[in-house]
């Protein structure tokens, strides 16, 4: 079932913790370096953005505003991470062409720097979600913790599909205009900004079979206090389980010609 | 014991003929069952063509030839950076490679933040990599400039940097492209000599340069290649005078 490169791939994420940690630390480090507030400007312009979205959307809305503000705010906040994983998976390779062209590499080291630094983003942008909690008494349980299998679900996905999407936008430079593209429709089509149940009931499947949804929703929900459906939960699982197979199938025949597409 | 083996070995580049558009590739895939030649195709060009090659410990090989003569290439198949179409390749030993200037360098980052990535990147601890700090501030005479980021460097400022690290620690097999020529006449003496001090650790150096005193001075076994193939591999003098007659005349 797994092949050798594969395996090697996901072996070399363990011999290589401390450089894509390094790495990935350091883009965090580099891009606030002489900044006063530093890596906070990602709290402060999320604060920013999501407090004036949700002032404005729920008044226009006419939505009731403690439901719908804590729902905007986890959504933009999650969306944010899951989409800036898939947009920067495109390039994480073109990104990396000093290292491959230049030594024998783990294609997982680059992934994993990549998911680091946009972890550390989404940790930042959390913290602006905590006033929220509290101002809209959201409250506090040991559902919240399913936060933490969320994230590893999704991280495990960005080893696979973030791959397949590297190996393919680097092969085909259109690809990643056309991610970017699919990704601004896809934020209208998710229930970021609007509450699934406003939906009629034969248009449910828009939010049913929006895979990014069920991804949003592993973060979305506990951070709402809400636990996890297990139809979310089974799609999820295929969809990480299809991601295997195609990464398998990826590395194995295409891997050896990253480097003459870079 | 260190060594490097090649049999056959062939090597083709994947030539992409203009832009590989998602347009395109749909539209052979369309017309596949249609039409029998591809509208579309990439070709492929020869850069190795049957590659026999034996390095033992000891062995400091010098390749030259003229541009395109498939130097780089020979040097990044034996880096496992390209896998070769066939034939066997062989390599026993770590290897350490110096191909081009800006080798996993984060422009970002300081000289001295680079010094440990690059130490990171070879798979040696953080406190080794702090440990031969003092080492390469003597070596690059940079001073004050490792603390600045390395994209304001002159491209020879780089080039010491880059050599400095990746020799800190002598690799079993090193193998260096054509890039120690950007430093100045200074550098270039003093990396020959740091090269000459560790070949006794380093078991085995290959070397692409078009610099003929570097290789008779450093070298004591040097192969020929035009057009991807070996024309000729032995001592170095005969080789140069080889090289000089075939290839230089005009």
């Amino acid at each position: 079932m797994i092949n050798n490169i594969a395996s090697s791939e996901i072996g070399g994420i363990r011999k290589n913790w401390l450089i894509w940690w390094t790495l990935g630390n350091q883009d965090i480090k580099l891009k606030y370096r002489r900044s006063t507030l530093g890596p906070f400007w990602i709290t402060l312009s999320t604060a920013i953005s999501i407090y004036s979205m949700g002032f404005l959307y729920g008044h226009l809305f006419k939505a009731n505003l403690a439901l719908y503000f804590p729902h905007l705010a986890a959504g933009i906040i999650g969306w944010a991470y899951i989409s800036s994983l898939l947009e920067e998976s495109g390039r994480v390779f073109i990104e990396s062409q000093s290292y491959i062209t230049n030594q024998e590499s783990m294609l997982s080291m680059f992934i994993m720097r990549m998911l680091l630094r946009n972890l550390i983003i989404f940790c930042h942008n959390l913290a602006a979600f905590i006033p929220i909690a509290f101002i809209f008494k959201t409250g506090l349980s040991l559902k919240m913790l399913m936060i933490f299998p969320g994230l590893m679900i999704i991280g495990i996905n960005t080893l696979f599909w973030g791959t397949i999407l590297g190996l393919i936008a680097t092969r085909y430079r259109d690809f990643q205009q056309i991610l970017s593209s699919i990704l601004r429709v896809m934020f209208f089509l998710t229930p970021i900004m609007w509450m699934p149940s406003l939906l009629p009931s034969q248009y449910q499947w828009i939010a049913l079979y929006n895979p990014l949804n069920q991804f949003l929703n592993l973060i979305r929900s506990p951070m709402l206090n809400e636990s996890i459906s297990s139809l979310n939960l089974i799609i999820v699982m295929l969809i990480t389980a299809l991601g295997f197979v195609l990464y398998n199938i990826t590395l194995r025949k295409h891997k050896h010609k990253l480097v003459f597409w870079i | 014991m260190s060594s490097i083996e090649l049999h056959n070995v062939c090597l083709d580049y994947i030539i992409q003929n203009g832009t590989p558009s998602i347009k395109q590739t749909l539209a052979k895939f369309l017309q596949a069952p249609l039409k029998k030649e591809p509208s579309v195709h990439n070709s492929t060009f020869r850069a190795l063509n049957n590659i026999n090659l034996s390095i033992k410990k000891g062995d400091r090989v010098g390749l030259i030839g003229s541009n395109g003569a498939g130097k780089s290439s020979l040097l990044r198949v034996l880096a496992k950076i390209y896998q070769p179409n066939s034939g066997n390749i062989e390599v026993n030993g770590n290897i350490s490679s110096l191909f081009n200037l800006n080798v996993g360098m984060n422009q970002e980052a300081t000289g001295y933040e680079n010094i440990v990535n690059l130490c990171l990147l070879k798979g040696f601890s953080k406190s080794q990599a702090l440990s031969i700090i003092p080492d390469i501030e003597e070596f690059t005479e940079l001073g004050k400039f490792l603390n600045a980021p390395v994209r304001t460097y002159s491209s020879g400022m780089q080039m010491k940097l880059v050599f400095s690290i990746l020799t800190a620690f002598p690799p079993e097999i090193l193998l260096i492209d054509e890039v120690i020529g950007v430093g100045d006449a200074r550098f270039r003496q003093k990396s020959l000599d740091r090269l000459i001090k560790f070949a006794d650790h380093c078991h085995l150096i290959v070397l692409a340069t078009h610099s003929n005193e570097m290789i008779k001075e450093y070298c004591n076994k040097v192969v020929v290649l035009n057009k991807g193939e070996i024309v000729f591999s032995g001592e170095p003098q005969p080789a140069i005078d080889f090289y000089n007659q075939k290839f230089v005349v005009c």
